[in-house]
């Protein structure tokens, strides 16, 4: 049964956010019997209030409170992530991929480029592969444990066949956290293609109704929605003590803690431990390396959509419904650093497409009027899409910082994204581009759109794993250098990149942060 | 494209809300404005006036234009902005001003005044593009709510080959997801 803990309870984990990274610690604890308060700012929805419908779910789902982007990045708009029980993965696709074994090792793999802060990870390939099969069996991923592959839908038969025409191998639908079949209590997937407005029947999985209810069940977790953290409070020794939050009615709460772990997304994530500035710590907690919300990294992305000579409707089924993972490898003589994958995309509607094609490619006749809607509109039913996403580099000017004066409906100060590409970035993105467009000509396209970055899904790196404590935030373990009961336990964590769609290892992550807070805990060493 | 399957008519009829949940009314009301030769779709103006509400739908039809679609679809737009606008003082002015900013032809240096909807279309264009760039605020906000209204409707949507909402009729697991037949068999 969910129970429930006194805030004044000073023995319990503190979990700031219920996404991937702090939705499966808290599960994983709550499992080894340790006791668990995860405070989510967000509403907790279930299967009922997902439709099939784009803006209402937008609007329930994302996270939409003010923030700035700056340099290449959307200015009002910087980053798509939720701010709902489960976090982002109610609006993921579930793609599941694994690092590759280099990955771990950027900094020794790709060797010093300028103006990159790459490192390597002070964690590899093999001690991760358990982690990640436990993942994989988590999440259902298909493809592992005996799951078969989903079917590929009409967008995925388009891009394969363009793909072997140009002599690509590796390509299938995927790894993909979606149940072909009935699994784990969900259903199997009915192709209904809302997957990144939440999926109305959980055939993905989500934190939200995967791994909540069971650490409910366990007795040892008590989720409270509604609730913003505001600050994280110490002793005077420097030891994280509790956190406090804004509850449902905007009372401000105090919730004590033996641990606090901090899993808000990366730009929530650093943004929280700089608003927790104190005398003693005057750069924010955890912040004595100045790299609190250095090293932003958002993936390369970017998207081709192309017009086919015939009806696609791609739309219907699995968004991400496939994959090309030839380009993923590490080959220097490609011009760039790191590898990129191609995985199907729809549309997100024709009000969407009407506006991005028209908006963010330079290739249509202006935005408007009729020689564009007969070019682009017109042929929705005929488009097939593809994003493209790919390692980009660390830098250390890509960073979060909290703006001067404008400040949130919490009266907290709203966060600044700065984001520039890395020439190897661009390079990568100029390589993508151009085999995508291929691909769809192999197929038969007639025309093919180059889309820049949407607002970034996959954010990374604002709080990374570092051997070293003066180039990072946190340790192998997500445990900060400076303060050994506070945790980084989401996608800040991440030393690179990788060109991998990153929730997998958010997941493997986390699995593995629990293993050794429970130890610690044990050991009473926190 | 081919778009022969749909009936004008049939097509239009089934129109009845917008995507904002604009109800239009099927009469013409006391005060109503028949904005087509069919009088269903009138609707009761709550803030723009009859000149305004004319240029509105004209200019929604010149920046999406679809020779499918009747007048329909572009007046539940108009019907959305004028709601809003009941609602937003500024953005009733920005509309009547940029509509009457529209009414104005320029040839060489004289300006004459002619209602935007009674324009040809050559001069809505010019006009627009002026628009475009001379009262850039108006522009974007008729082209976002256009965007939005028109394309958000599901009728439109569906015309144009989005299905919509999936998960009453069980996905598309057994409704065509896999249906293409066009590609040659790969290997
Ligand atoms: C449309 C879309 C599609 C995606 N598809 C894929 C995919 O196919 N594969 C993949 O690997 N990844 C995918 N991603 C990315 C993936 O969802 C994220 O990488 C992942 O969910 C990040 O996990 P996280 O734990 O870092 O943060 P989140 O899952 O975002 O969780 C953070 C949570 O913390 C809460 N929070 C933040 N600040 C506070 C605070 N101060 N107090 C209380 N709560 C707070 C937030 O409300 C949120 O619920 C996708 C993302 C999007 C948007
Ligand atoms: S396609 Fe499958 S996973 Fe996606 S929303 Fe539909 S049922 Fe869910």
């Amino acid at each position: 049964m969910a129970r429930t803990y006194d805030l004044s309870d000073d023995s319990v984990v503190v979990i700031i956010g219920s996404g991937a990274g702090g939705g499966t610690l808290g599960h994983e604890l709550s499992e080894k019997g340790i006791d668990v308060v995860c405070l989510e700012a967000g509403p907790r929805l279930d299967l009922g209030d997902i439709v099939n419908d784009w803006g209402e779910m937008g609007a329930k789902l994302s996270w939409n409170d003010k923030r700035i982007g700056t340099g290449a990045l959307n200015p009002g708009y910087p980053l798509w992530v939720c701010k709902t029980v489960g976090g982002t993965t109610v609006h993921w696709a579930g793609a599941s991929l694994r690092f590759q074994e280099h990955e771990w090792k950027a900094r020794t793999t790709y060797g010093d480029i300028a103006g990159a802060t790459l490192l390597d990870w002070p964690i590899d390939a093999a001690e991760m592969d358990p982690y990640y099969s436990r993942a994989e069996d988590k999440m259902g991923t298909t493809g592992t444990h005996g799951i078969p592959r989903l079917p590929g839908n009409n967008n995925y038969k388009v891009m394969e066949y363009g793909a072997k025409k140009l002599g690509y191998q590796t390509v299938h639908t995927g790894n993909m956290s979606i149940n072909p079949e009935p699994r784990d209590g969900r259903p199997g997937c009915l192709q209904l293609g809302f997957c990144m407005a939440g999926c109305a029947i959980g055939a993905k999985w989500s934190i939200l109704y995967s791994e909540v209810p069971k650490a409910e069940a366990t007795g040892h977790f008590e989720l409270r929605p509604d609730s913003m953290v505001v600050r994280i409070v110490h002793d005077d020794s420097g030891k994280a003590t509790g956190v406090e939050y804004l509850d449902a009615d905007g009372n401000l709460q105090m919730q004590k803690a033996r641990i606090v772990a901090v899993a808000g997304n990366s730009v929530e994530t650093p943004r929280l431990l700089l608003n927790s500035a104190s005398s003693m710590f005057p750069d924010g907690m955890a912040n004595s390396s100045g790299q609190v919300g250095r090293n932003y990294m958002r993936h390369l992305t970017a998207t081709v959509y192309a017009v086919m000579p015939g009806p696609v409707h791609f739309d219907r089924g699995t968004q991400m419904a496939g994959i090309v993972m030839d380009e993923v490898r590490h080959d220097d003589s490609r011009g760039f650093a790191g590898g990129y994958l191609m995985e199907t995309l729809p549309g997100f509607g024709v009000a969407a497409i009407a506006g991005n094609v028209g908006g963010m490619s330079i290739d249509t006749p202006g935005t408007w009027g009729r020689d564009y809607t007969r070019e682009v509109i017109e042929n929705y039913r005929n488009m097939a899409g593809m994003w493209l996403v790919g390692e980009d580099m660390p830098q250390a000017d890509n960073r979060v910082t909290l703006h001067d004066t404008e400040k949130d409906q919490y009266g907290l100060p709203v966060p600044v994204v700065h984001f520039d590409e890395h020439p190897n970035d661009l390079a990568m993105r100029n390589h993508a581009y151009r085999m995508g467009s291929a691909v769809y000509e192999a197929a038969g396209g007639s025309k093919s759109y180059e889309l820049p970055p949407f607002p970034g899904t996959h954010n990374l790196g604002t709080c990374r794993m570092s051997a070293n404590a003066d180039e990072g935030v946190c340790g192998s373990s997500g445990a900060t250098h400076d303060i050994p009961n506070l945790f980084i336990s989401d996608g800040s964590q991440f030393t690179t990149g990788a060109a991998e769609n990153p929730t997998l290892t958010i997941v493997a992550l986390a699995i593995r942060q629990a293993e050794l807070m429970a130890e610690a805990m044990r050991t009473n060493s926190i | 494209m081919d778009f022969s399957h749909l009936s004008r008519r049939t097509f239009l009829q089934g129109t009845g809300t917008t995507a904002a949940g604009v109800a239009i009314t099927g009469t013409l009301g006391a005060g109503g404005i028949a904005v087509a030769e069919d009088a269903s779709w009138a609707f009761e103006p709550k803030a723009l006036d009859e000149t305004t509400i004319r240029g509105l739908i004209a200019m929604a039809r010149q920046l999406y234009p679809h020779d499918f679609l009747d007048d329909g679809p572009y007046v539940q737009v108009v019907a959305g902005l004028d709601s809003s606008a009941a609602d937003d003082a500024d953005l009733q002015q920005t509309l009547t001003d940029g509509v009457s900013g529209l009414g104005v032809v320029v040839s060489g240096d004289a300006s004459h005044a002619v209602p935007f909807h009674e324009q040809s279309r050559g001069l809505q264009l010019r006009a627009m593009k002026r628009a475009e760039t001379e009262n850039n605020a108006f522009f974007e906000a008729v082209r976002g709510a256009t965007l939005g209204g028109l394309y958000g409707n599901p009728e439109v949507a569906a015309a144009l080959g989005f299905e919509g909402s999936a998960v009453e009729h069980g996905g598309y697991l057994d409704r065509g997801f896999d249906d293409i037949d066009w590609l040659p068999q790969s290997s």
